[in-house]
Formats: structure tokens, C-alpha cells, sequence
């Protein structure tokens, strides 16, 4: 399998249109209810020890995405497949089996962790699962923490008793104690500190290639998800706008949201610091009750025309798997507004002239 | 012209249950007026103390303070609470990390900015609530006449960053400390909140202290950069120097780890090995040491922060000068520095190469 | 707003209904609850107790006699068993008493709970945070009668500072008035002051280490200012919804002891002596009325409380 590519063969996770929405009441009398889509009709495949990475703001439902993978959310529609079987809305008997092989590790290892067990309880309880007979345990659990890069000495300490980069290193150990085929990762590195996330994120890599591992790595940083990715896809306000090849997504951004996205990262260089234009659109994301018409991201976007205002666009495959739901993706011909000089205008506005291909 | 800030072996102790935290350890620098200094460093570094502590903000009964901070040649460090409480918010102004939390939920974000207006200048309610529009007009936000009447739970995160940058700037500060400003803030808002407070700042001449851990912020906006680990200034140069020279092997472990956009990808990132010294029993000699893959017999003892001692200074061929003003605390001689850091990036590549190459 | 303001009576309503329910039940199923024998005297012959059961409708069934009893409430006609007397012109009767003695205390225990509370939180650790921690868990822990007993003892029976029971109209006396009520108001406040200002000054504590607290002084407020403006204002909120039920408690009769133990002749008392004699008419009107007080007051808790804290929204 080429890195990068969609899975050929069969794939571990698919999702078909899935859908997560949550009621939310309004009026007085909370009868009104209108409902927030934070997963809109989102299509993806896994393929067995592929990462993909899953880009986003906050709010643009990334961790919903996450939420729903490993069904600690029920999708409200779509379909959710594990090897080949539905487990959509599966009973949480049935569901027993591949919550084993389906981890997740979240991104605050202080709370995700039970703070009154000792490190040895909490791995023992995945093993446990597993079957990993008694006498065996011990050893199992001293094997993990050397896996994760921890002192097997420490197996009787609590979680608060370590650093924030070693109780990541807990979290991670714990969901290989179940011997999982697929991780999802919630921002797996966001609360550690620089010199700290390229220990753990060059960690998930090795783990990965031992243990041949799928990861769904969802992450707001660019720079750690184009590093951790096999294939990247951005969302915006509940879906996908645009699904790559890691190193095309950042060679190559189609949509404007990705290129504005990667172009408001700072770059620690001098030179490319100055130089760059930096503001790129401006405002905020809509209110997610209240969504444009037509593409989600037209009141920020440059390029936006009334074809955009109209129809809703749909993800299309611009060649090499380099899949985008925009009208005038950055390749095309530009239809550029004519605006002047950007300036500030608060949410809402689309003036901005830099996107320009 | 006299600087704006100078701050002299500024030390912070804290008295806790566990023993005594030296936060900060002898932190020397001075700012000169409209320019930008960086504090770049990561958790526990004490960066955020520094800030704080430039302001009083640290002062308690389990507080040790020490060194002097002078303020338009006034010291602060241990001026009376009114005296303080003058240049709080007036001279200096400060923008705090999470913008979701430093704003009083039950106060209209308006007389909020008029409080802080009303405590520093004798002016009328309404005068004061004009200057409040203006200023939340300027940092951009829409409509501020009817935006000064909501509470802080009816903005985003960036437009409540917005407000704070007003409640800074509403009493013409010369210098404005922001600690984290952008951390809880996504990218795209990040950059809007930057340029914003770029300008802001270059416009009215303010300086500003920016306290962070993000190395591409450092880039984009510092003039002078400070690399502190463990309590103490490990580099301080200006920030060309700093991203072109870096001296202290802390410092190019640092920005070797940070994932970078715009390079090729590596199969492995360079890490920096070990974790962050305990300010409650820190390495004896330079905090960073157990971590430093180039530390010698002399690093037991502290070195100072001083530029690089040239060994080709003595009559040989110089091979090339650094910056001045370039300081930095390492026992290695300038040469020596440079060599090994080129044969670590070196190593880097080749692990990054090798690893790539097995992926593939 | 107006919508509220319907959906709370919506509420109000069901809860009343069940309330009333509840307590009608009760007295059918408590023993020794015949009221037809004791309405008949000592000495009754079958027959007239026959009468009464007539008369007063027993023999109805149960819904019925719920009916009768709340149609009676809405028209203010029900009669007492014991004195045969219109119940609601009883209890108007001991309102003032009752009234005096809630709003006083209400206001007494609320003004000195937020002062003890504040001294201690801002003196945490101190002398006077300590004096005042263990004089708050004293009051708590001691019961109002107790209290009310011990000052009579003392300030009453022993050194003649306040009278010893019974009240004066306000319409009468301002001073006899106020005099009369001084004990009564301390012994129902004691341990709300103590309880209140414990709730306040842990809330003080934790929201002085607030960000928005360190914002203020950033902005160069005085010590003074940021502990007003910015520590109280928000550890208010939960001292008020908690005063405005306890409140609604005193002011629907639930200061029984105190009014018994004063002597005031309210409308406490007056349900005091209905219970010991199982009267059921004015039971059932006292605590409707309690039950409407508790949840009009309630209400407007939940208004002050938006006001209070505007992140709570009414609507949405």
C-alpha cells in the first residue's frame, strides 16, 4: 500500500455519512429545540496501521468525530463499520469485543486518568480484559511501561506522582494494555510542553510501527498532525472541507480554509516570518445553530461567489486522492472579489485579498 | 535615552509545604521604549513569574522577593502597594493567558474597562464609557457601542482577548506584558490577535513583554528574544541572532523540536531526552545539564550569562563574530558551540533520513 | 420574561396540588385521627357522633372531602374542628407577629452572616477568622430553642434587658415592638449567621483566587475595590438562593419553636397548637400558605438571581 493513499484493501474503520447532532433548546419554554450537527454527513476510511490525521478549530467537531468512532457517541445517522461489521448503534454487549481492539487516549492525561489508582491497577484492568491470565500480569504491565519509555519501578505509583509528558505515557500504555488495532488519539499532545511532544509523538510513531497500529490522530496543531499523518483530513463547522495525502494537503491546500489555516501557523524563521503575509481571513467560524447558506465557510472566504451562497459543495476528488468541497478550489480558475486592503472587520467579514493563487 | 524596564537579578522565591521553589534566579534585562521582548520557555520555566513579578502580582506572605525592577527609573520591586498600584494597569498594563477566565462574568465587559479607566484618572462615568466605545472600536470589534453592555459570556475567545487588549491599552500604557495572550486561541484568531496587538503597540509606541512557548510567535514579532529553563536566562540576544546563532545547546535542542511547516518532513522529530529540572531540587550547576547530551566536568558549577568567550580571540584567525548583546550561560567556548551544533543537526538529519527512508 | 413567569405558576401550581394532597393524606392516615369523635365531645352518644359525621361530611368519600376542604381553602371559609372558628381569620390574626419576626430575622442573619463571612475570608488564618469559625460551628451546632431558652434565662428572667414573652403591635409601640422581638429575632439567626457565613466565606476564598481577581488588581484596584466589586459580588449568588428559601421556610411558619418559645402568638404557634390537637382545617390552610409563600419567593430568587449572575439567562 502506497503511504497515503485511500485503503485498497479492506478497511478497518469506515464511516458513511456519518452524523452527530446534539438538541439544543431554545425559547422559554425549551420546547423550540434546534439541533447542532458537530459531525455533518462525514465519509472516511481506515485502512489496518494507517494514520489519519483529522485537522481542525475549535468547535469544528473534531472531537464529536472522535466521540463517535469509538462510540462513546452513538452516531445519530450513518453508518459506522469495523471490519466490515456495522457497529453503528450496537448494544454495548455486542459491542464488548471491539471496544477491546478500539482505544482511545485523550488529551489531558490528568483527568482521563483514575487519580486513585496506582499505575499498575489501572494498566491491569485492560489486560484483565484481555484475558492475560494472572500470573502474567505483573511481567505484561512492566513490559508496557518500558514500551511507553517508563520505569517499571513505577508501577505502584499514582498518576499525579509523574509529569504531565510521563502520564500521557500512562494514557497511551493503558489503551495498548487492551491490545488495540485502532487508537484514536483527542489532541494527544496539545497540554505537554514543545521538547515533551516530540518525545511522545515520536513515541506513537514507533508504537505504531511494533505494534502495527491505526491511528485516527485529531489535533488543532498543523505541525504535529502533518508529522504524524499518513493522510489528513481538515473540518470545518461539522465537516469535511478537504481529505489528502499528508505531504499534498500542505504542498498543495485546495480550499481556502486549509490554505488560510496553514498560512496562520507562525513559522519559527526569521525571514519567513517577516516576509509572509500573514492575515488571511478574517472572523470567526458561524454560529453553528445559525449556518450559512450554501458553503459553511463562505462569510470568511475570499474567493466566495454567489454559485457558493447557492448550492452546498461536495467533496470531489481533484486527482491523487486529494479529495475537496469547494467551487473555486485554489487550483482552479480564481474568481476573486475585487477588495481593498484587509483590515479588520470583526466575525463575518470576507474581505481579504491575500488568497489569491 | 534611559530604558524603560530594567530589570536586575530579579529573584522570586516561593515558601511551600514541600521547601523553598526558586522560581526565578537572578533575571537581569532591560527594555527600551516600543520595543518587543520575548520570554520564550517552556512550563516551569519561570516565565509567567517574571512577568508577573515585574508587576508585584507575586507578592505574598510565602514570597521571597529580591533584585530590583525599575520602571522609568522608578524600582518597583519594593515600592509601597499604592505606589504599585499606580503603575498597575496605568504604565503597565497586562493581557492574561485565558481570556475566558480573566474577565469578570457578572460585570458588562464595558464598566469593566471603565473601572480600570475611573481608578487611574479623574474623568466622568460617561466620559470614561466613551473612551471605553473608542477603544473597543479600535481593537476591533463590531458594533462596541451595544458590545460594551454584554457580559463576557457573549463573546468568543478571540473577541474577549479583543476586550482585554482594550482594558490594556485604555490608560496609555508604555508597556504592555502579555503572558500567553494566544495559547487558548485558535490559529486562525491567533493571527488576527497578534497583528492586532503588533500594531497597536507599534502605532502608540508601546513596548511589550511577550511571554510564550511558541517559537514561530518569537519569530514574527520579538526584537530581543529570552530563552529561560529552570528559573534562569539561558540566552538572551536579539532575535536574529537568536534564530540565525543560537548559542545555548538548550536553545537549538528547542527550536530543532518544534514541527515545522515549512520544511520538508523528517521521520522523527529531534527531541530533546529527559524532563524539565524540579525547582525544588534542581540539578546542582546548569539546570539543564541532565538533559544537555554536551555537558563536561564544568557544568557542576553554574555558568554565567555572558557572551560566548572566542578561544580564537587570542591571535588566530577569527572565525566569525557573534552578535553583540548575544548572551548566553554555557561553559562551551563560541567555537566549540557552533561545531557541535552543526554535528548535531547533522545527526538529526541523518536519524530523520534514515527513519524516512524505512518508512518508505 | 412574561413566559417565565407562566411557566413558573405552571410549576407553582402542580406543586401546591401535591403538596395539598400530601398533607390531606397524611391526617387520614395518622391514629387517633377520627375527627368526628373528638368534634363530638367527651360524652357523645352514637348518635350525635352520627350527626357530625353527617354534618361535616366523614362520610364522604375520600376525594370528596379533599374537594369540600380545598373549595373551603379558595373561598376562605374553613372552619376549625377544635374552636369552631374561621381558621383564616385566625391566621390574619397572628400574621403580624409572624411577619415581624421573619423579615427582621431574615434581614438580621443575612446583613451579619455576609460580615462575619467576609472577615473571615479576608483574615483566613487569622485570630478573628478562627474566633469566628468556632463561634459559627457553635451556632450551627446549637438548636434554636436552646438558644431562645438561654437568652431568656439570662437577658429576661435573670437581668431584666428584654421582656419575657408575648408581642407587641407595631401599631402600638415601635419600641415595645422592637423590644419584644430582639431575643426572638437572635435566636432564629444564630444559626443561619453561622451556616451563611460559613457557605460565604469559602466561596470568597475560592473566587479570590479567581482569574479575573488577579485581572483586577492588574488594573490597579485597590485591595478594598477588588474584594467589593469583584470577590463579594459573585460569592453572593449562592448565599441569596439559599437565603430565599429559608426565608420563605420562617415567613410560611416554619419559626414554630421560636414563636412558641416567645410566646408570639403567630402563625407558627398558632400551627403548634392545631398539630397537638390534630385539627386538620387550619393545617392544611397554614401549610398552603407556606407552600404558596416558599414558591412565590422562590421565583423571585430565581429573578434576583439572573441579575446576580447574567450568565444564567431565563430563557435559552
Amino acid at each position: 500500500m502506497s503511504v497515503g493513499a485511500p485503503p485498497t484493501t479492506a478497511p478497518l474503520l469506515e464511516a458513511r455519512n456519518l452524523e452527530l447532532r446534539y438538541p439544543v433548546r431554545t425559547g422559554t419554554l425549551r420546547r423550540s429545540t434546534r439541533y447542532v450537527r458537530a459531525v455533518d454527513d462525514v465519509s472516511l476510511e481506515l485502512a489496518p496501521g494507517e494514520t489519519l490525521g483529522v485537522v481542525g478549530e475549535s468547535g469544528c467537531g473534531k472531537s464529536s468525530l472522535a466521540r463517535c468512532l469509538v462510540r462513546l457517541a452513538t452516531p445519530t445517522a450513518g453508518s459506522l463499520l469495523y471490519r466490515g461489521t456495522d457497529i453503528t448503534r450496537a448494544s454495548p454487549r455486542s459491542l464488548r469485543p471491539v471496544r477491546r481492539e478500539i482505544q482511545m487516549v485523550f488529551q489531558d492525561p490528568e483527568a482521563s486518568l483514575n487519580g486513585r489508582k496506582r499505575v499498575g491497577q489501572i494498566l491491569a484492568t485492560g489486560l484483565k480484559l484481555r484475558g492475560v491470565p494472572t500470573t502474567e500480569i505483573k511481567e505484561e504491565i512492566g513490559e508496557l511501561l518500558r514500551l511507553v519509555g517508563l520505569d517499571p519501578g513505577h508501577v505502584d505509583h499514582f498518576p499525579h506522582e509523574f509529569s504531565g509528558g510521563q502520564r500521557q505515557r500512562i494514557g497511551i500504555a493503558r489503551a495498548l494494555s487492551a491490545d488495540p488495532r485502532l487508537i484514536v488519539l483527542d489532541e494527544p499532545v496539545s497540554a505537554l510542553d514543545v521538547s515533551i511532544r516530540a518525545q511522545v509523538v515520536n513515541l506513537l510513531s514507533d508504537l505504531r510501527q511494533e505494534r502495527s497500529l491505526a491511528y485516527v490522530f485529531v489535533a488543532h496543531d498543523l505541525a504535529v498532525i502533518r508529522h504524524a499523518s499518513d493522510r489528513i483530513a481538515v473540518m470545518y463547522l461539522g465537516r469535511i472541507v478537504e481529505q489528502s495525502p499528508a505531504d499534498d494537503l500542505y504542498d498543495r491546500p485546495l480550499h481556502p480554509y486549509t490554505a488560510a489555516l496553514l498560512a496562520a501557523v507562525p513559522v519559527p524563521d526569521r525571514a519567513a516570518a517577516r516576509g509572509r503575509s500573514r492575515v488571511v481571513i478574517r472572523g470567526e467560524p458561524a454560529n453553528a445553530l445559525e449556518l450559512p447558506s450554501g458553503c459553511r465557510f463562505r462569510p470568511r472566504c475570499p474567493r466566495a461567489t454567489e454559485l457558493c451562497a447557492a448550492v452546498d459543495p461536495q467533496l470531489a476528488d481533484h486527482g491523487g486522492h486529494h479529495l475537496v468541497a469547494c467551487h473555486h478550489p485554489l487550483d482552479g480558475p480564481a474568481q476573486v472579489k475585487s477588495t481593498g486592503p484587509a483590515r479588520m472587520d470583526g466575525p463575518g467579514s470576507a474581505e481579504a485579498d491575500q488568497l489569491r493563487p | 535615552m534611559a530604558p524603560l524596564l530594567e530589570v536586575e537579578r530579579l529573584g522570586v522565591r516561593f515558601h511551600t509545604d514541600g521547601g523553598v521553589v526558586r522560581a526565578v534566579d537572578g533575571v537581569s534585562f532591560a527594555l527600551a521604549h516600543g520595543k518587543v521582548l520575548a520570554i520564550v520557555g517552556e512550563s516551569g520555566s519561570g516565565k509567567s513569574v517574571t512577568a508577573l513579578s515585574l508587576m508585584g502580582l507575586t507578592r505574598s506572605a510565602n514570597t521571597e522577593l529580591d533584585g530590583a525592577v525599575r520602571f522609568d527609573g522608578k524600582d518597583l520591586l519594593n515600592a509601597p502597594e499604592d505606589e504599585l498600584r499606580r503603575v498597575r494597569g496605568g504604565g503597565m498594563a497586562m493581557i492574561f493567558q485565558n481570556p475566558m477566565t480573566a474577565l469578570n462574568p457578572v460585570q458588562r465587559v464595558g464598566a469593566q474597562i471603565v473601572e480600570q479607566i475611573r481608578t487611574h484618572e479623574r474623568i466622568s462615568r460617561s466620559e470614561a464609557w466613551e473612551r471605553t466605545v473608542a477603544l473597543l472600536r479600535r481593537v476591533g470589534i463590531p458594533r462596541p457601542e451595544v458590545r460594551a453592555r454584554a457580559y463576557p459570556h457573549e463573546f468568543s475567545g478571540g473577541m474577549r482577548q479583543r476586550v482585554m487588549i482594550a482594558a490594556a491599552l485604555s490608560c496609555a500604557p508604555r508597556l504592555i506584558v502579555a503572558d500567553e495572550p494566544t495559547t487558548a486561541l485558535d490559529v486562525t484568531t491567533q493571527s488576527q490577535i497578534m497583528d492586532e496587538l503588533e500594531q497597536l503597540c507599534r502605532e502608540s509606541t508601546v513596548a511589550l513583554i511577550l511571554i510564550t512557548h511558541d517559537i514561530g510567535l518569537v519569530a514574527r514579532m520579538a526584537d530581543d528574544v529570552m530563552v529561560m529553563y529552570g528559573g534562569r536566562v539561558l540566552e538572551h540576544a536579539p532575535a536574529d541572532a537568536l534564530f540565525e546563532d543560537p548559542l545555548h545547546p538548550y536553545t537549538w535542542a528547542l527550536l530543532r523540536s518544534v514541527p515545522r511547516l515549512d520544511r520538508e518532513r523528517v521521520g522523527r522529530l529531534p527531541t530533546i531526552g529527559g524532563s524539565p529540572p524540579s525547582l525544588l531540587n534542581p540539578p546542582a550547576g546548569c539546570h539543564f545539564r541532565p538533559r544537555c547530551p554536551h555537558s563536561f566536568d564544568r557544568c557542576v558549577e553554574v555558568p554565567p550569562l555572558r557572551e560566548s568567550v572566542d578561544p580564537a580571540a587570542d591571535g588566530e584567525e577569527v572565525r566569525g563574530k557573534q552578535d553583540e548583546g548575544h548572551l548566553d550561560r554555557c561553559w562551551l567556548d563560541l567555537d566549540t558551540k557552533r561545531r557541535l551544533r552543526h554535528l548535531d543537526r547533522l545527526d538529526t538529519q541523518a536519524v530523520a533520513l534514515a527513519c524516512t527512508d524505512g518508512a518508505a | 420574561m412574561a413566559r417565565f413567569a407562566l411557566r413558573r405558576l405552571f410549576q407553582a401550581v402542580i406543586v401546591l396540588f401535591f403538596v395539598s394532597v400530601f398533607t390531606f393524606l397524611i391526617f387520614q392516615v395518622i391514629p387517633d385521627g377520627t375527627p368526628a369523635l373528638r368534634l363530638a365531645g367527651k360524652s357523645a352518644t352514637p348518635q350525635t357522633i352520627a350527626a357530625v359525621v353527617r354534618q361535616w361530611g366523614f362520610n364522604k368519600p375520600i376525594w370528596v372531602q379533599y374537594a369540600d376542604m380545598m373549595g373551603r381553602i379558595f373561598t376562605g371559609s374553613v372552619i376549625s374542628y377544635s374552636e369552631h372558628v374561621n381558621v383564616l381569620s385566625q391566621i390574619e390574626r397572628g400574621l403580624p407577629a409572624t411577619l415581624s419576626l421573619a423579615i427582621g430575622a431574615g434581614v438580621i442573619w443575612f446583613v451579619f452572616a455576609v460580615v462575619v463571612g467576609a472577615l473571615c475570608a479576608v483574615r483566613a488564618g487569622h485570630f478573628i477568622d478562627r474566633l469566628l469559625t468556632l463561634l459559627s460551628l457553635t451556632a450551627i451546632s446549637a438548636p434554636t430553642f436552646v438558644v431562645g431558652a438561654l437568652g431568656l434565662y439570662f437577658l429576661a428572667w435573670r437581668v431584666h434587658v428584654f421582656p419575657l414573652s408575648g408581642y407587641v403591635p407595631l401599631s402600638q409601640s415601635v419600641g415595645q415592638w422592637f423590644m419584644h422581638l430582639v431575643l426572638p429575632w437572635i435566636s432564629l439567626s444564630v444559626v443561619y449567621i453561622g451556616l451563611y457565613s460559613r457557605v460565604l466565606r469559602s466561596t470568597m476564598l475560592d473566587n479570590m483566587h479567581e482569574d479575573y481577581v488577579r485581572t483586577a488588581r492588574a488594573k490597579g484596584l485597590s485591595e478594598r475595590k477588588i474584594l467589593i466589586r469583584h470577590v463579594l459580588r459573585t460569592s453572593l449568588i449562592p448565599i441569596v438562593s439559599m437565603w430565599g428559601l429559608d426565608f420563605a421556610g420562617v415567613i410560611g411558619g416554619g419559626a414554630i419553636l421560636v414563636e412558641v418559645v416567645f410566646n408570639l402568638d403567630g402563625v407558627g404557634q398558632y400551627a403548634a397548637e392545631s398539630i397537638q390537637a390534630l385539627d386538620v382545617p387550619p393545617l392544611m390552610v397554614i401549610v398552603m400558605y407556606g407552600a404558596v409563600l416558599v414558591v412565590l419567593i422562590a421565583a423571585l430568587v430565581d429573578v434576583l438571581y439572573v441579575w446576580l449572575d447574567p450568565r444564567v439567562r431565563l430563557e435559552a
